[in-house]
């Protein structure tokens, strides 16, 4: 997994510079742009981190580049930095899809906790969207009985109970119960069950 | 004694309503009363002798008197002239006709005037105010007219008495005539300036000392005439011209009315006085008549120029008075504009400092301190907060107004320090700002603080056309360049907006005029009082769309101009 990069965009070069000697010296990978743009340009899909950028900029102000970034599907949390007199702008940049807005001047520890709130939150995303990827991948690879056998064991019947309901042995539904966990790398029923509830399958 | 305490308390009370309620009751009847009782005594005092029934006065007052208050109070004041003309007949002249001609006399008399009276209310307009010549000619006109019929339908009337015959109505038609509308011409319009207006200077004008100078005039001409004797001396009449139309004026319609009317008592009593006869009563009035008509139309033409002169004049001051609030809010636009610029100007260094200065405590907790870094960061932190404090001075030094302060001005830093205001708001716009001023340009002698708010006006302008057509890529440029024949520095503001319509262009700098949502219109004729000030001017260069381009200049020589 790639690090995490605090991408730093705003036009003020010693506000930018400043913010991001202060990232870095608490330990974060920094990245500083001038303008929406330029980081537009920079970035490639897949790298990991947090956007922090003014809400007041020339061309592309800070709520154009969120809406940029929802609209390229850069999954990046951003937060948006606003003098006092952008709260209205601000909260037009929440709505738009931004991760949190902190006033300036910039208190460190906001900014720092509102950082970590949003590259974890990130981060869980993308695991838990991954792992539903996942899940549906396996799945579409059941046949059509299994897929049928796999929703009757989630929905909680047994062995004897499916056999008799599809007039087979109960010993054929045991075999395919088998090839149906090992195919979606569930460990016992209760997986099973998780997995059918994450893949829409069955209702809680 | 407690229980007489109540009755005690309320009789009084109960008896004074009862007296205010007859008050008002009797006050209805009371003034009708009053003005038959003065109508009686004026006709007294003017009456001279009647031929056959038909008072001989050289003049009427009483009835000018009642003229104007039915101008004023209605045509109701007929009535009260119906009486008075019969308890005249009555009292004064000690009539002996019959009854049913006094009746018919007084008939004729109260409904002709009554009914003048109330055409001219109906049809002059006269609540407006007796001050101006449609209003003189009314008056005069319906009084004329109200004669004319009246002294017809009179003779008419007392010919049908045995001893009135057809030589007696030429006999007493001219005096009659003349007597009523002199009453008419000299009375009414003094009344109706006393009692029918509420900007009458009438009270005010008889407190002045040139009303003893006034009196002196007429005095003396009334010497010179009667000195002469009557009949020789009417031809001295036009010394009574002085006087009249020296108030006329001096003073308007209220001094010619006041004159008017002393000049008339005078030569009533002069006349009296000689015992003149009838004749030379009636050439005297005649020629009275002449004054007034002339005496009138001099002050109602006097005092129409002094009310427009007036309301040009509260027009002017408060004009002026809106400017002066213009300029008040247009300091406060400025104000709150520096407010919200400053909290931007002063967020960016505090920003980077703040940063700065916790990454530099951080280091210097860590265990093994990059000391060099830190002191980097320290120095930077430094040099945000003396970003912040010359941010701030400049502001100060904006702020400090007062009289005009005229100083060496270098045009470079005043338009830049100017635009410090209206970055932060053109950014905003997405609109950007160009300033282009060569080097070595000459310093100019100025109020730096006004320049700037010229070149604040003239860019919020800018601004404000390109951000009100939602336009993108707008830009502002700003420049300076010297011109010489006659030496001057001119700044330009130009912009790429839509441009003034042509029908705006040529009124740009008119007062009041905006084409903008909520704005005073006022911004252009501040621009131009400065400019001006400073012995320059401001021109709209171009008004075309795309390229407006607003100019002023500052002459290099300015001693001239202060």
């Amino acid at each position: 997994m790639s690090p995490s990069t605090i991408f730093v965009v705003d036009d003020q070069e010693a506000v930018r510079a400043a913010l991001a000697e202060m990232l870095s010296v608490f330990g974060f990978h920094v990245e500083t742009h001038a303008s929406g743009r330029s980081f537009l340009d920079a970035y490639t899909q897949g790298r990991r981190g947090c956007v922090v950028a003014d809400v007041r900029m020339p061309e592309m102000d800070g709520i154009e580049l969120v809406r940029e970034c929802v609209r390229r599907g850069i999954r990046l949390p951003i937060i948006l930095i606003s003098g006092h007199a952008d709260v209205p702008m601000a909260v037009d940049g929440i709505k738009a899809g931004a991760e949190d807005f902190i006033e300036k001047p910039v208190d460190d520890v906001q900014l720092v906790a509102a950082i970590n709130r949003g590259i974890e939150r990130a981060l869980a995303q993308q695991d838990a969207e991954s792992s539903r990827e996942k899940l549906a991948i396996q799945f579409n690879r059941l046949t059509k009985r299994q897929a049928e056998i796999f929703d009757l064991v989630a929905a909680g019947h047994t062995s004897q109970a499916i056999a008799a309901q599809l007039d087979i042995s109960s010993r054929t539904v045991e075999s395919y119960r088998a090839v149906i966990m090992e195919k979606m790398q569930a460990e016992s029923v209760a997986v099973l069950v998780r997995q059918a509830v994450r893949l829409g399958r069955i209702a809680l | 004694m407690s229980e007489n305490a109540e009755p005690k308390l309320s009789a009084p009370f109960g008896a004074s309503t009862k007296w205010r309620m007859d008050i008002r009751q009797w006050r209805v009847l009371l003034m009708p009363a009053v003005a038959v009782a003065a109508f009686v005594l004026l006709e007294w005092l003017s009456f001279m002798h009647e031929h056959k029934g038909v008072p001989v006065t050289p003049w009427n007052p009483g009835l000018g008197f009642l003229f104007a208050l039915m101008l004023v109070r209605g045509p109701g004041y007929a009535g009260v002239l119906f009486c008075g003309v019969i308890l005249a007949e009555l009292v004064v002249l000690q009539t002996r006709l019959s009854w049913p001609l006094i009746l018919g006399i007084a008939l004729i008399i109260s409904a002709v005037y009554g009914g003048t009276a109330y055409l001219a209310r109906r049809y002059g307009r006269l609540e407006l105010g007796m001050n101006r010549l449609s209003h003189i000619i009314v008056v005069l006109g319906a009084g004329a007219a109200g004669a004319m019929l009246a002294t017809v339908m009179l003779p008419l009337l007392l010919v049908l008495d045995v001893d009135f015959g057809w030589q007696d109505v030429r006999f007493a038609f001219l005096p009659l005539f003349l007597g009523d509308v002199i009453g008419i011409a000299v009375i009414s319009p003094l009344l109706l300036r006393l009692i029918g207006v509420r900007d009458t200077t009438v009270p005010g004008l008889l407190r002045r000392p040139e009303v003893l100078l006034h009196a002196l005039l007429v005095m003396a001409g009334m010497a010179i005439i009667a000195g002469i004797g009557l009949e020789a001396g009417i031809r001295h009449f036009y010394l009574l011209f002085v006087p009249v139309i020296l108030s006329g004026v001096r003073f308007g319609i209220d001094g010619a009315c006041l004159s008017l009317a002393f000049t008339q008592f005078a030569l009533v009593g002069l006349l009296r006085a000689h015992g003149s006869d009838t004749a030379v009563f009636t050439e005297f009035q005649t020629l009275m008549f002449v004054l007034s008509g002339t005496g009138l139309t001099v002050g109602a033409v006097v005092s129409e120029r002094q009310n427009a002169n007036a309301r040009a004049r509260a027009a002017e001051a408060r004009l002026r008075d809106m400017e002066a609030k213009a300029a008040q809010a247009d300091r406060f636009h400025l104000v709150s504009g520096m407010a919200s610029a400053l909290a931007h100007e002063i967020n960016q260094p505090m920003t980077a400092a703040r940063a700065l200065a916790r990454s530099a405590q951080h280091i210097l907790d860590a265990g093994d301190p990059d000391l060099k870094r830190a002191r980097v960061n320290l120095a930077k932190v430094m040099a945000q907060i003396d970003h912040a404090s010359s941010v701030l001075r400049r502001m100060r030094d904006f702020l400090r107004r007062g009289q005009p302060h005229r100083s060496k001005v270098e045009v470079r830093p005043m338009i830049a320090d100017a635009l410090l205001l209206v970055e932060a708001e053109a950014r905003a716009k997405h609109i950007s700002l160009r300033l282009r001023v060569p080097e070595n340009l000459p310093e100019i002698r100025a109020d730096r603080v006004q320049l700037q708010q010229v070149v604040l006006n003239l860019v919020r302008n800018a601004i404000d056309s390109i951000s009100e057509a939602e336009q993108r890529k707008g830009q502002v440029d700003i420049s300076a360049f010297y011109q010489a024949e006659p030496e001057r520095i001119e700044i330009s503001v130009a912009d790429n907006g839509p441009g003034l319509g042509p029908d705006f262009a040529e009124r740009v700098f008119e007062p009041l005029m905006t084409s903008k949502h909520g704005g005073l219109g006022l911004g252009l004729p501040i621009c131009v009082s400065i400019v001006e000030s400073h012995g320059g001017k401001v021109w709209l260069h171009s008004g075309r769309s795309g390229a407006t381009e607003f100019r002023f200049s500052i002459p290099l020589n300015t001693s001239a101009a202060n």
